[in-house]
């Protein structure tokens, strides 16, 4: 008998509650990276963002006269991932528009969080993206100015600060420090912190963001071999693939949560992810393939479940 | 959730952001002599063209925000620390969809333009060429911004299509310094640049005995030196133009009192300043250039006091001869053969021991069209009883990128036949003396 399952695909005795607080627990040392390294200006836009999304979520659920009791820690999160994606640069005008897209998305188009198919920050950060590209190139060195803001009340089309080449960079600053870039995306030091809760927590599976990465440096290596090692360990690190792994793949409601489902999805993504970057790079080949694999996640999720759940059966009787 | 759930995660959250903490600052203690070695490497390796300096920072002035065409500041450091000028990372943007994106260097004392270096990663084509700006720049740096595009055409009061010329110049660059030091131990020194028989370009500056002293016009945009009116370096800027626009110093219709009323902001005496372009216009007609006029120098004083300049340690920075003769009052003086002082000797007639009679400078009139090729700007306006000041910048303008005319301090020839190109570039240099203006409150 086939029997399907809709989002969000979720198989775990830990409650919503514990999960988003957990999974806002893991996102910590990427906003403690953020705000260390480009200080408050970071700081801002991450209050902005989840301010903003949680206000829209209120109104949203206050216009419509919902009265399921929520907690908004979904709203704190989408905001802090679509913070933790801008470049330090950015002003704030960008996350005000950016979370009323979010909520539209969310709440309009899907009709909710629990029915939401697509990683509402992702393509949130597309639309400004493809909207306001010209906008978004304020990366700089951080570091010396931690208490500067003008970029915020700015929406002047930016350019970027002289920044050294990634050649330049030690691997030991590529690991602690970052590269000039996305202000809570390239600190894979942060990042593997976080990442490490988040397993210690129980909340997550790993199939998909482990396919994911494993698919990625195959095809990376692969096709850049001639390049050396320095320059494809630069890339790994720097390029931000271990951010959308283990806080984009992760998601239970847009990512299929059983290991076959999360194997193909991650596989896919990896692909996909590789080409983007063979031909663009930048946030679109993090993203663009994030959303395309949530779209077909239900698919993937009602075929590969079933074969998963026989396979269950299977061993069960054997025992 | 229950109480003691959140509890643990709140313990948990608070361990995790200690850690993190711990980690960021571990690793940044680790890793900033790295960082900032490369960072100062990429700064230098990009910078060095437009202003060198063994450091740069950039920094995030309050008034940055009132220049939307300004990207980033950046501020240069000599290796004792002591800050050498700044650096402006500019986009204009100008006519027909096109934006150009410039690294300007500016002193930081002096508002003396140190380079200029396109960066080619505009998201629109640049309005000018490579080649074009590598031009402007050679012709801009090492001189005092704000700049003008010069007009390029000769003007004349009498309308008969004719200029006035000083006959016999030689083209190069002449030099005349006063041999006695004045009472605040300044030794002025005027230097000319002839082309095509025109005077081009006239600096008028003065060197202090006490070699860590300034130079005058330094020391007077610093507030060293004061004189009633304008400052020194603007009167003196106005009166080297306008011997310039009139090519003659006759012309500058100096007054018993050593004074002028036709030259407009300046209120100081400019006798020295005639008497030395006189010396610069006399050298030119003998040929007599800047590097043979310090070389004799170094040779008078070295029959005097035995010794050369350098090995006394009297040649400053810009290779000029820091001494006064004050101790020394016959060494230049002509005597009869009765022993009487008859007049005094320039250091040309000195040392090659001819007395010319420098009266006879004589100014000649040519047809405007055959100098209509020449790069420089040239504007004579030939009324016999002075001069009229103005017409070296484009007579369509009453002010320049934001700035009124009287404020320009250097006009360049720029690229003939693109006025707009040029423009676009200049446009540029004017923002970074309009925010260094504003930020460093010059003129104050």
């Amino acid at each position: 008998m086939i029997y399907g399952k809709f989002a969000p695909f979720i198989h775990t005795d830990r409650t919503v509650s514990y999960m988003e607080l957990s999974f806002l627990i893991a996102l910590l040392p990427c906003v403690c990276y953020a705000i260390f390294k480009y200080g408050i200006r970071a700081l801002m836009l991450i209050l902005s963002c989840v301010l903003m999304n949680v206000l829209c979520a209120m109104l949203f659920s206050k216009s419509k006269k919902i009265r399921i009791k929520r907690t908004y820690l979904h709203n704190v999160i989408s905001g802090v991932l679509f913070s933790l994606m801008l470049p330090p640069d950015t002003s704030l005008l960008i996350p005000i528009t950016a979370s009323v897209f979010m909520t539209f998305v969310t709440e309009v188009l899907f009709g909710g969080i629990a029915f939401c198919q697509v990683n509402s920050p992702v393509l949130a950060r597309i639309l400004v993206e493809v909207v306001w590209g010209e906008r978004l190139k304020g990366f700089s060195e951080g570091s010396n100015h931690w208490f500067a803001i003008k970029s915020l009340f700015s929406f002047a089309r930016t350019t970027s600060s002289v920044a050294s080449r990634v050649e330049d960079y030690h691997t030991a600053e590529l690991i602690t420090d970052g590269y000039p870039s996305y202000i809570g995306m390239c600190s894979v030091i942060m990042i593997l912190i976080g990442t490490i809760y988040l397993l210690r927590s129980r909340t997550v599976r790993t199939a998909a963001p482990i396919c994911y990465l494993v698919t990625v440096i195959i095809i990376r290596v692969s096709m850049h071999i001639k390049d050396g090692v320095r320059s494809n360990i630069a890339f790994l690190l720097i390029s931000g693939i271990f951010f959308v792994a283990f806080f984009l793949l992760t998601d239970r409601a847009t990512v299929p949560q059983n290991h076959l489902g999360g194997t193909v999805t991650g596989i896919i993504c990896g692909i996909l992810t590789a080409g983007a970057f063979e031909i663009s790079g930048g946030i679109t080949a993090l993203c663009v393939p994030v959303v395309m694999v949530n779209i077909i996640s239900g698919l993937v999720e009602y075929f590969t479940s079933d074969a998963s759940e026989r396979h269950a059966a299977v061993r069960e009787e054997a025992q | 959730m229950n109480s003691s759930q959140i509890k643990r995660m709140t313990i948990e959250a608070v361990v995790v952001l200690i850690l993190s903490f711990i980690v960021l600052i571990a690793g940044n203690a680790m890793t900033s002599g790295q960082s900032e070695t490369r960072i100062q490497n990429g700064y230098s390796e990009m910078f060095a063209d437009v202003l060198e300096a063994a450091r740069y920072k950039e920094i995030f002035p309050e008034n940055m925000s009132d220049f939307e065409e300004i990207n980033h500041v950046y501020q240069a450091f000599d290796a004792s620390g002591k800050p050498v000028g700044f650096i402006l990372d500019i986009t204009v943007e100008s006519a027909g969809n096109t934006s150009l994106h410039l690294l300007t260097g500016v002193t930081y004392d002096g508002a003396e333009l140190t380079g200029i270096k396109h960066i080619a990663d505009e998201s629109v084509p640049a309005p000018i060429s490579e080649e074009e700006i590598a031009r402007i720049a050679e012709q801009a740096s090492g001189n005092q911004i704000p700049m003008s595009y010069a007009a390029g055409h000769f003007s004349d009061d009498d309308g008969d299509g004719s200029v006035t010329m000083i006959s016999g110049l030689n083209d190069g660059i002449y030099y005349a310094q006063r041999l006695n030091k004045d009472n605040n131990g300044y030794i002025d020194y005027v230097q000319i640049e002839v082309v095509d028989g025109f005077i081009t370009r006239v600096n008028w500056d003065a060197f202090n005995i006490d070699m860590n002293t300034k130079d005058r016009i330094d020391a007077s945009l610093s507030g060293g030196y004061s004189v009633s009116g304008d400052n020194w370096a603007n009167q003196s800027y106005n009166l080297c133009h306008a011997l310039i626009d009139c090519q003659d110093p006759s012309r500058l219709a100096m007054k018993s009192d050593g004074t002028t009323d036709i030259v407009p902001g300046v209120t100081i005496d400019i006798r020295t300043f005639v008497e030395l372009a006189y010396e610069c216009i006399d050298n030119s007609i003998h040929g007599y250039d800047q590097e043979t006029y310090i070389e004799d120098l170094k040779g008078i004083i070295q029959g005097v006091l035995g010794s050369d300049p350098e090995t006394l340690g009297i040649i400053n920075d810009e290779g000029f001869v820091v001494f006064s003769f004050e101790d020394y009052p016959n060494l230049f003086a002509e005597l009869d053969a009765a022993g009487n002082v008859i007049s005094n000797l320039n250091v040309r007639e000195k040392a090659t021991g001819t007395t010319d009679d420098s009266a006879g400078i004589s100014t000649i009139e040519v047809d405007e069209n055959d100098v209509s090729n020449d790069p420089y700007s040239v504007t004579v306006i030939g009324a016999e009883d002075g001069v009229s000041i103005g017409g070296g910048y484009d007579m369509t303008y009453e002010n320049i990128d934001g700035l009124p005319v009287s404020e320009i301090r250097t006009y360049i020839p720029g690229i003939p036949g693109a006025r707009q190109r040029t423009r676009c570039v200049l446009t540029a240099i004017n923002i970074s003396y309009r925010f260094l203006k504003d930020y460093l409150d010059w003129m104050a």
